[in-house]
């Protein structure tokens, strides 16, 4: 029992220790703790199988650059100034 | 036989500042800002217009640039705002919204637990709707966050530079993301899947 309580860690953590994972970081008890954990907290499976979700979206997000454009005035303005600069 | 790219300037806005805006807007959120450094963009790259290399595009150059300030926008912003996150208190108002603070200590509360998103989550995740609300959840993030969450994530970005960037310490790099992902978890929860 004494081993197991020091082996359980807190949602708090394992989420923590999920990101310091990520970078490869983790030492060999942590490494256990977490995946300990990850037996028998279904929150915490469920939150890092979302966040990798997100950031898999976020990834897409970055990739659409052609959702967004330029006022024409914008352009307009842009065009102007570079002129000027031109001019130099 | 290899291409030689050559510059022409003047059709720079014409060709690029749409392209250039979107690579920028979708990084940033705000659009003031966005169009601010695309402008800027332009002005560096005529300063720099000698070490242009006639191997690659002009847009590819132009969107190396326009990089580098976006990383520069957000080391600025980042290290103005020293944000005192890393309270290892007690008294930490942050965590205690998700965990509890009796009992069953530093486990999920009840109320703020991740739910289910449903199998739909895939099918609905590509729509416009989707990133919209995505990139309105970024922008609630605190400057520094963002920056993490932001710089880690556009393709090419490694921990280590990120951390040299923004001048933090790994174990700060951990604590962010892991509260970073807290609050964006939580918030996309309430608005698309709550909704």
């Amino acid at each position: 029992m004494i081993l197991i309580d020091k082996i359980k860690i807190s949602c708090k953590q394992a989420t923590y220790l999920h990101e310091k994972k990520r970078e490869g970081k983790l030492d060999s008890m942590e490494r256990f703790g977490l995946w300990f954990h990850l037996l028998y907290c279904k929150f915490c499976a469920l939150f890092i199988k979302q966040v990798e979700q997100i950031e898999s979206v976020a990834h897409q997000l970055y990739q659409k650059t052609e959702r967004f454009h330029l006022s024409p005035e914008r352009k307009v303005e842009m065009q102007k100034a570079l002129d000027e600069q031109l001019k130099k | 036989m290899s291409v030689e790219y050559t510059l022409e300037p003047e059709k720079w806005v014409e060709r690029y500042a749409d392209a250039l805006f979107g690579y920028a807007f979708t990084r940033i959120n705000r659009q003031d800002i966005a169009e601010d450094l695309v402008q800027d963009t332009f002005f560096s790259a005529l300063k720099a217009k000698d070490t242009f290399q006639f191997n690659s595009s002009e847009k590819t150059w132009l969107i190396a640039i326009l990089k580098r300030k976006i990383i520069d926008h957000y080391r600025k912003k980042s290290t103005q705002n020293e944000l005192n996150v890393f309270d290892k208190d007690t008294k930490d108002g942050f965590m205690n919204h998700f965990f509890e603070t009796e009992g069953r200590t530093d486990h999920w509360t009840d109320i703020n637990a991740p739910k289910e998103w449903g199998k739909d989550f895939e099918t609905k995740v590509e729509s416009d709707e989707f990133y919209n609300i995505l990139k309105n959840c970024l922008g609630k993030l605190p400057e520094k966050w963002a920056a993490v969450f932001t710089l880690k994530n556009m393709e090419d970005l490694e921990s280590e530079e990120i951390c040299k960037e923004l001048q933090i310490a790994p174990s700060n790099y951990w604590v962010i993301m892991h509260r970073a992902k807290l609050q964006l978890r939580e918030c996309l929860e309430i608005n698309w899947f709550d909704k």
